[in-house]
């Protein structure tokens, strides 16, 4: 699903030029989830975003579901990205002035669904989520974990191919972790691709692969579980 | 998708009501200006549209030329009318007319001195349009002694009674009802409440309608289907030189439809409330501007604001919105926010058009059945605001990369907003600044009209006109030897006040005059009592007296006659005014004779002959006792019970700036608001920036700052701002100001102390504004503010 090959991400400034990724090359499978760990600043939300083609690399290639995507455009990006990718992020972003619903449903309208068959999805997936109660609630009426849990409704009402999940759980207390993880978890037993960076080594076990990023480099990979297609 | 939006919208305005409030009052406030100039501007080119014959029907004016200066003619000679009506046959028909007030009317047991009278020659209700109620308007004006009068005349002289048939008096003639119009609309230049065929006016004026000379009425024409203007009045140029070699004077059409707003022609028509296009230009303009200034406010408060939208902005993006959808979005927000404006606006405007109409002088009404004009204007005034005001927003907020919104760092856009919101608000400030200094220099030019030393004392002086036993040269003497009887009345004369009554001549001669070199000189008659009533000094020689009978026949010249004739010591030489002979008896010291937009230009006093104006210096106390003790005189002395006409000269002179004095409230009106809206969005805008220098101030107070030194951080910006706006406004407005004044021959000087006080004005109202913002964050507990980050 997503292959790269020599990836390299250098951001310039007025007088430093930083290589946030260094000759990255990265394979992920279908159906596979992969978790990428490493110490704060050494590219693991860069790569995160490169890979989400919210950001694009400056040199290297970038196969995504068989299509060169390094050199898209903005709006060729965005297409193939609103199709088949979601996002979760750290800091959940969800947009205020919208209440669960509208927020879940935002990914939706720009897919161009109807409106019954937005409701029918939103419903479906609040459902799953188990945040149904919570329908009609305003972002800030809500715990860090119902908004992060909306936050991954948002993600897969699209029934993305592949979400991209930015410390997930970096915002939240332990228990409400577990939840998000356990939500995760359950995504990729039904077919879902996840990548997702972390922090924490022991939710980096849910995943099958751990890929250890170092300034900018990837130092290992360890296979943990078997992975079957 | 569009309900997503409205929605986010409208609970985005809901959040932040300050900021919204601000939008939407600025944008309702421009748009209202610009509705009521709208309306305003249909209003006047409305002006005479509802003639059936209007595309076909001119007016023929006339450039005079006499010696090297040019005098735009808006009457042309009596016999041109037909002449051109005999010999172009493009021109189908003609017609001359002219209007007067303040003559006898009567019916039965009524009578009035008010009622506006017209003549014109029988043609005139073929060629314009009045709509008859009763009577035929191709024969109602055939018999001379015929008259056609309105509805509204009809009322007050016969109340419900039957008109057609009925006579009415005019002076001495009597005149038959024979059509019954209605009234006249009030967007017509042509304005009268009776008409009565032109040729009455041989009796009324001995006129004489041969005579190329005599230049008393306006003629119009109506040309064939087709005919080209411009063409015809190239062909009909010379006419009047042709006829009378000695006018110079090239005649040529003016349209219609451009009579009302685009007239600069000496003896026009004034009884009507005359539009300029000028103004026009002027006040859409400064509309246009107010609208302006709200669109700035609406772009900096959201450009400012822009980190609280970033979040949605680059989650959508990586949703998968493109750019042009998050355009599509703000710019329908802007657009939304333009129409919450609109319906606030229009309420406005049904609030103040009747005050809008007092000042005007118009009747405007806000209807929008069958008004398209104005509703499209509406919409589209309405979509470029909101397109105007959304579009930098729109791009700029469209422009976030979702990689830098959501990786959470607190980006730095703002350098490239905040020198844009600096410009913006250095231009509104300017603008601003330049509606103040108009304001204050049109002020002082009124205020020097108002205290100019005119030559003449103006005040405590009524008159009326002669009539009844005023009028009779004989019986004259005893009323006045009775009125100055009461001490209340200082001195009396029987005299064209100044302003009133003057008539202008190239038909003089002088002793060692070059014949070939023509002067143009302003006559005005008066009697013994002339220069001691008004309170004129001489310059040279004396003024008329009864000590001498052959004053009845000599002239007394102002200072510029003396200039313009090249002589020393005039006193003495021999003159004619349209070959009448006489002496220069004296010179008198230049006087303003009409309002000071015109130089003071030759002026011949002869002795009044016909009937003029009483006019009355009275005592400046007991005016009220003194008013009506010339009304009982004037019951007494005046046959018929006519109201007693009288006028405070004062109160004319002022009249001839009421122009001046209504630009001068609009003008004021139009920067209080512009300094309003700039306010709000500076406001806004500090309160913006002071919380984005929460940290700082917190840094800087533990740091040991004091309280003066954080408000001079926090404002010396926007004195810097100020400054500026000053500096650019300045040369702009003294030419702008330099410009509007040279209508006046005689006007007040621009001085440096003007621009100081604006500035200094300005200086004050910004930092008051800002003010607010700065000590409320200066005050606050610095532990407080650090722990916002």
């Amino acid at each position: 699903m997503i292959n790269t090959k020599n990836l390299t991400k250098i951001y310039t400034t007025e007088e430093v030029e930083t290589t946030a990724l260094n000759n990255i090359n990265l394979e992920i499978q279908q159906g596979e989830y992969a978790a990428i760990m490493g110490p704060s600043g050494c590219g693991k939300s860069t790569l995160l975003n490169v890979l989400g083609m919210i950001d694009n690399p400056t040199s290297g290639e970038y196969n995504f579901l068989g299509e060169e995507v390094s050199k898209y455009s903005e709006r060729q990006r965005a297409n193939l990205r609103k199709a088949n990718i979601g996002f979760v992020f750290q800091s959940f972003n969800l947009i205020d002035e919208l209440t669960v619903f509208e927020n879940i449903e935002l990914p939706l309208l720009y897919l161009g669904y109807s409106a019954s068959q937005r409701k029918k999805r939103v419903h479906e997936v609040m459902e799953q989520i188990g945040i149904m109660p919570r329908k009609n609630h305003f972002p800030q009426q809500i715990s860090g974990g119902e908004q992060q849990r909306v936050a991954v409704a948002r993600a897969i009402v699209a029934k993305p191919k592949l979400i991209l999940a930015d410390e997930p759980t970096g915002n939240l207390d332990s228990a409400h972790g577990e939840e998000v993880m356990k939500l995760i978890g359950e995504l990729h037993e039904a077919g879902t691709t996840i990548f997702m960076v972390t922090h924490s080594p022991d939710y980096a076990e849910y995943s099958q692969r751990i890929v250890h990023l170092f300034d900018g480099h990837i130092v290992s990979e360890n296979i943990q579980k078997e992975f079957k297609i | 998708m569009f309900k997503n939006y409205l929605k986010i919208a409208l609970r985005n305005i809901w959040r932040h009501k300050v900021y919204s409030f601000i939008n939407i009052a600025g944008l309702a406030i421009g748009i209202a200006c610009c509705i009521l100039m709208i309306l305003y501007i249909q209003d006047d080119l409305s002006f005479d549209q509802f003639h059936e014959n209007k595309n076909e029907l001119y007016r023929v004016v006339g450039d005079l030329q006499i010696g090297d200066q040019i005098s735009r003619l808006a009457r042309t000679p009596n016999p041109l009318g037909p002449t051109l009506n005999k010999e172009y046959p493009e021109i189908v028909n003609f017609t001359r007319f002219q209007g007067f007030d303040h003559w006898h009317v009567e019916s039965g047991d009524k009578h009035f001195l008010n009622d506006l009278l017209a003549v014109a020659d029988p043609t005139f209700f073929e060629i314009f349009t009045f709509p008859f109620l009763k009577g035929n308007p191709k024969t109602a004006l055939m018999d001379p002694l015929s008259i056609v009068i309105t509805e509204n005349m009809a009322k007050k002289y016969f109340s419900d009674d039957e008109p057609i048939g009925k006579v009415i008096k005019i002076g001495y003639k009597e005149f038959h009802v024979t059509g019954l119009i209605k009234n006249i609309p009030p967007n017509s230049h042509i304005q009268f409440d009776a008409m009565f065929p032109l040729s009455n006016m041989s009796y009324y004026w001995s006129d004489n309608f041969e005579n190329w000379e005599r230049l008393m009425y306006y003629t119009y024409i109506q040309v064939q289907k087709n005919t080209s203007g411009k063409d015809l009045s190239e062909k009909i140029r010379g006419v009047v030189k042709k006829y009378n070699p000695k006018l110079n004077c090239n005649i040529y059409l003016q349209p219609l439809k451009d009579i009302h707003l685009r007239s600069n022609y000496q003896m026009d028509l004034d009884n009507y409330g005359k539009g300029s296009i000028t103004y026009i230009y002027i006040f859409s303009l400064i509309a246009l501007w107010i609208l302006l200034i709200g669109c700035i406010n609406f772009i900096n408060l959201t450009t400012a604001q822009s980190s609280e939208r970033a979040t949605e902005i680059g989650m959508r993006k990586v949703i998968g919105a493109h750019r042009t959808d998050i355009i599509k979005q703000f710019l329908g927000e802007s657009i939304l926010l333009a129409f919450i404006a609109l319906v606030l606006a229009i309420a406005c405007v049904e609030l103040i058009l009747p005050a809008f109409n007092n000042l005007s002088g118009k009747e405007i009404t806000l209807d929008f059945s069958g008004n398209v004009p104005i509703i499209m204007g509406l919409l589209a005034i309405t979509l470029v605001t909101g397109i105007l005001s959304g579009s930098y927003p729109a791009l700029y907020l469209s422009s976030f990369q979702p990689v830098n919104v959501l990786r959470g760092i607190s980006t730095r856009w703002k350098s490239r907003g905040a020198y844009i919101r600096k410009i913006l608000v250095i231009i509104q400030f300017t603008v601003t600044i330049m509606l103040i200094i108009s304001t204050i220099v049109i002020y002082n030019q009124l205020h020097y009209i108002r205290n100019r030393d005119l030559g003449f004392d103006k005040e405590n002086l009524i008159y009326f006109p002669a009539r009844g036993a005023f009028y009779d040269l004989d019986s004259y003497e005893i009323v006045k030897h009775e009125l100055l009887q009461n001490p209340n009345i200082l001195s009396i004369t029987n005299s064209f006040p100044p302003s009133i009554g003057l008539d202008e001549t190239i038909d003089i001669n002088w002793e060692g005059k070059n014949p070939k070199e023509d002067i143009m000189m302003r006559v005005t008659r008066v009697d013994y009592d002339y220069l001691k009533t008004f309170n004129m000094k001489m310059s040279q020689g004396r003024f008329f007296s009864k000590e001498f009978s052959t004053d009845l026949s000599n002239y007394v010249i102002n200072e510029a006659a003396a200039r313009a004739m090249e002589m020393e010591t005039p006193v003495g030489k021999r003159f004619w005014l349209r070959g009448n002979e006489g002496t220069i008896i004296g010179v008198i010291k230049n006087y303003h004779y009409s309002s000071l937009h015109n130089e003071i230009e030759p002026l011949i006093l002869k002795f009044r002959e016909e009937e003029a104006f009483i006019c009355i210096r009275i005592n400046s106390e007991n005016v009220s006792e003194t008013i009506s003790f010339l009304k009982r005189k004037w019951d007494e002395y005046v046959e018929g019970g006519y109201p007693f006409p009288y006028e405070f000269l004062d109160d004319t002179i002022a009249d001839f700036y009421k122009t001046e004095q209504k630009v001068g409230i609009v003008i004021k009106y139009f920067t209080i608001l512009s300094v309003f809206i700039s306010c709000i969005g500076l406001f806004g805008l500090a309160s913006f920036t002071t919380q984005q220098k929460t940290k700082e101030i917190g840094i800087r107070k533990i740091l040991g700052a004091s309280m003066s030194n954080i408000l001079l951080i926090l404002t010396k910006e926007y004195i810097k701002w100020v400054l500026i706006a000053n500096i650019i406004s300045w040369p702009i407005s003294f030419y702008l100001m330099n410009r509007l004044l040279q209508v006046y021959a005689y006007r007040t000087n621009i001085g440096i102390f003007t621009f100081i006080l604006v500035a200094a004005l300005a200086l004050i109202i910004a930092l008051l504004t800002v003010s607010y913002q700065a000590i409320k964050a200066a005050l606050a507990n610095p532990v407080e503010s650090l722990r916002y980050e």
